[in-house]
């Protein structure tokens, strides 16, 4: 159901629609709708708040995704964790704020693309969340069409199609951008900005400036500061890593990055 | 397209190497299609990784397809250079990958060829668990902690790593799994367990609980023959808090004469408490060690008073207080390692007796308290 990349990245199997999938045709294909059976009804339990029976339910992607289930057994980002730790803090790709723009059919046509973007099944999570739009796009609020734009154009940059992307992303840039005010306006910065190349560290640069939520404003910060330290500009790489200490606490992750980053330019 | 065996051309340290940071390089076309696995890291690590030009080709660019704040940053072209931190979260993110154009002499027409690359690492972390259950119901990954409580340490993933633990101890000093057992004597409110792995540490910090205090659970009235002036309880002790566990520790009472004795009492010299855990009205010659428990509430006590029939009711009013009188039992309470017997006092726990005109006694004990009527 599953195969390995030559550069590491697992695919999900695609349907031909030339041929004809069955147990006797293929050796896994029972196996494969038993892992969609139970990821479906594990999102059905997340949706009603049964947090421990999802999880439950999300043992079958450990059990017969081996692919998965090593990613797992090492702690390494896996659909499994991603799900299991998403459901726990009440959060799929969208966050909790971003989920409750959605209610009724609409929500449940979202939660589906949720889970299969979680699950890294890009083409498939893409054509979801068009069906989400195509159906209802009309009874959205802007902030629940401002997130199905964003993950929509986040589903596309993963799965390499970035120049489809931009059409998504319209209203998260510019100098009056639509969804200003929208929850996902502040994570689609760095999505906006991974697609304008030339101006990557400008664009993030205005989201630091505009941002006044200080864990936000950090994490903007980082990634500034990540970008000056790839090209080699040390002098900016070091001004604004120690500005991520200065919005973070010692004990945060991002301060000891930041710590590390410092003491590795000394030695450049 | 083929799996290919990938080696790595070069992996180079930084002119200064810090433990845990290296920066291994790929080179284009040498290595079209790799990737990289950095083994365990800390939240707050940092990931580097070069891409470079094989002799014979020409320019290379990269870049990295990532739409959120996590996983990869980096490329542009020449020697490319990629970074990443590792977030507390690291299993929930999606990376991100990184890929790319070269050109090589020779090379025709057509698009240009690409390259592409994946990296990984496994975020490492301390796992610990109780040996008990809170009383209160927390979870066994509590960072609150009883004097003298185990808690069994574990790494995800499963490394042989150095244990230390900045009071407790701690046992074996290296390896998969370790059992550490929160100090008796606190010498400050936290402790601090580290894990080394390959020169990276990762710590969590537990806080450590004394005994703050009794509380009592009545489980039973105790009677007394008609005609005899007496009061007493079974009283459930709990110790507190319940957010931690006390199944590492014993307690016990000790001797002490009666205070603060008023009325009757004040004529009348009331017994010394005794330590007397058989019920048989004799002075035990130790005191009754008894474990707190797991659920902190294993200890029952038995706390009465008798003056039996030699004093009879009216009890007269000689000191203007109404009659009666009343008196205390300042009990010494120690607790005990239970492994090692060591031993510090605890508190001095008031039983106090109260005996009325007509007859009436009470006894209070960790804030529970009984009444009996006297019957002719």
């Amino acid at each position: 159901m599953r195969s390995v990349r030559g550069w590491g990245n697992v695919e999900w199997f695609r349907p031909d629609p030339s041929h004809i999938y069955n147990r006797s045709t293929c050796p896994w294909h029972t196996e494969y709708l038993t892992l969609l059976s139970h990821a479906h009804r594990s999102l059905c339990y997340f949706l009603h708040g049964k947090v421990e029976d999802a999880i439950i339910d999300l043992d079958a992607i450990a059990k017969i995704d081996a692919a998965d289930a090593v990613l797992t057994q090492a702690n390494q980002p896996s659909n499994y964790l991603r799900l299991r730790d998403g459901y726990r803090s009440g959060r799929l790709y969208a966050t909790k704020e971003e989920l409750r723009l959605f209610r009724g059919k609409q929500m449940t046509k979202l939660a589906q693309a949720e889970l299969l973007f979680e699950m890294e099944r890009w083409e498939d999570a893409i054509a979801a969340y068009d069906r989400v739009a195509d159906t209802s796009m009309g009874g959205l609020s802007l902030n629940a069409k401002a997130y199905l734009d964003f993950a929509r154009a986040s589903a596309l940059v993963f799965a390499g199609k970035k120049d489809l992307a931009l059409k998504f992303t319209a209203g998260f840039s510019g100098s009056n951008p639509d969804y200003i005010n929208a929850p996902s306006y502040w994570r689609a910065q760095f999505l906006v900005a991974n697609l304008d190349r030339e101006n990557e560290s400008s664009i993030l640069v205005a989201a630091y400036q505009a941002c006044e939520i200080q864990s936000g404003k950090a994490d903007f910060a980082v990634k500034i500061g990540q970008i000056y330290f790839s090209v080699r500009d040390l002098p900016a790489a070091l001004k604004w890593f120690a500005i991520v200490q200065k919005h973070t606490p010692p004990h945060d992750y991002r301060h000891q990055a930041a710590t590390r980053y410092l003491r590795l330019i000394d030695h450049l | 397209m083929h799996i290919r065996i990938l080696t790595i051309l070069s992996c180079f340290l930084l002119s200064n190497p810090i433990i845990g940071e290296e920066t291994p390089r790929y080179n284009i076309d040498s290595d079209l299609n790799f990737s990289h696995d950095f083994g365990p890291r800390l939240a707050g690590s940092i990931l580097n990784l070069d891409v470079g030009r094989s002799p014979g080709v020409t320019h290379l660019t990269g870049w990295v397809d990532n739409a959120s704040s996590a996983g990869w940053t980096g490329g542009g072209s020449g020697l490319l250079h990629y970074t990443c931190i590792i977030p507390p979260d690291y299993a929930g993110v999606h990376n991100g990958k990184f890929s790319g154009n070269y050109g090589r002499n020779g090379s025709g027409g057509g698009p240009p060829p690409e390259w592409h690359g994946a990296a990984k690492a496994v975020a490492f972390k301390i796992v610990h668990t109780t040996e008990f259950q809170s009383p209160d119901g927390g979870t066994s990954d509590r960072t609150e902690v009883g004097i003298s409580e185990r808690v069994t340490l574990r790494t995800e993933p499963e490394l042989a790593v150095t244990w230390s633990a900045s009071q407790g101890g701690i046992a074996p000093l290296a390896g998969t799994v370790a059992i550490w057992k929160a100090p008796f004597i606190l010498s400050g409110p936290t402790a601090t367990i580290t894990a080394e792995f390959q020169g990276q540490r990762q710590s969590v910090e537990f806080r450590i609980f004394s005994p703050l205090g009794i509380d009592g659970e009545k489980l039973q009235s105790l009677n007394f023959p008609n005609g005899h002036v007496a009061v007493g309880m079974r009283v459930k002790a709990i110790f507190q808090p319940l957010s931690v566990s006390f199944g590492g520790i014993n307690a016990y009472e000790k001797f002490c004469e009666p205070s603060d004795s008023t009325g009757f009492f004040s004529r009348i010299a009331p017994q010394n408490h005794i330590i007397d855990s058989d019920n048989d009205g004799e002075h035990d010659a130790e005191p009754s060690i008894q474990w707190v428990g797991e659920d902190n509430a294993q200890i029952i006590d038995t706390a009465f008073y008798a003056l039996g029939r030699f004093y009879q009711p009216p009890f007269a009013n000689t000191d203007g207080l109404g009659g009666g009188g009343a008196f205390n039992w300042r009990i010494p309470t120690h607790v005990q390692d239970v492994d090692t017997a060591a031993d510090r006092f605890f508190l001095n726990f008031v039983q106090r007796f109260i005996l009325f005109f007509d007859g009436e006694f009470h006894i209070s004990k960790y804030a529970v308290t009984e009444r009996r009527r006297y019957v002719p």
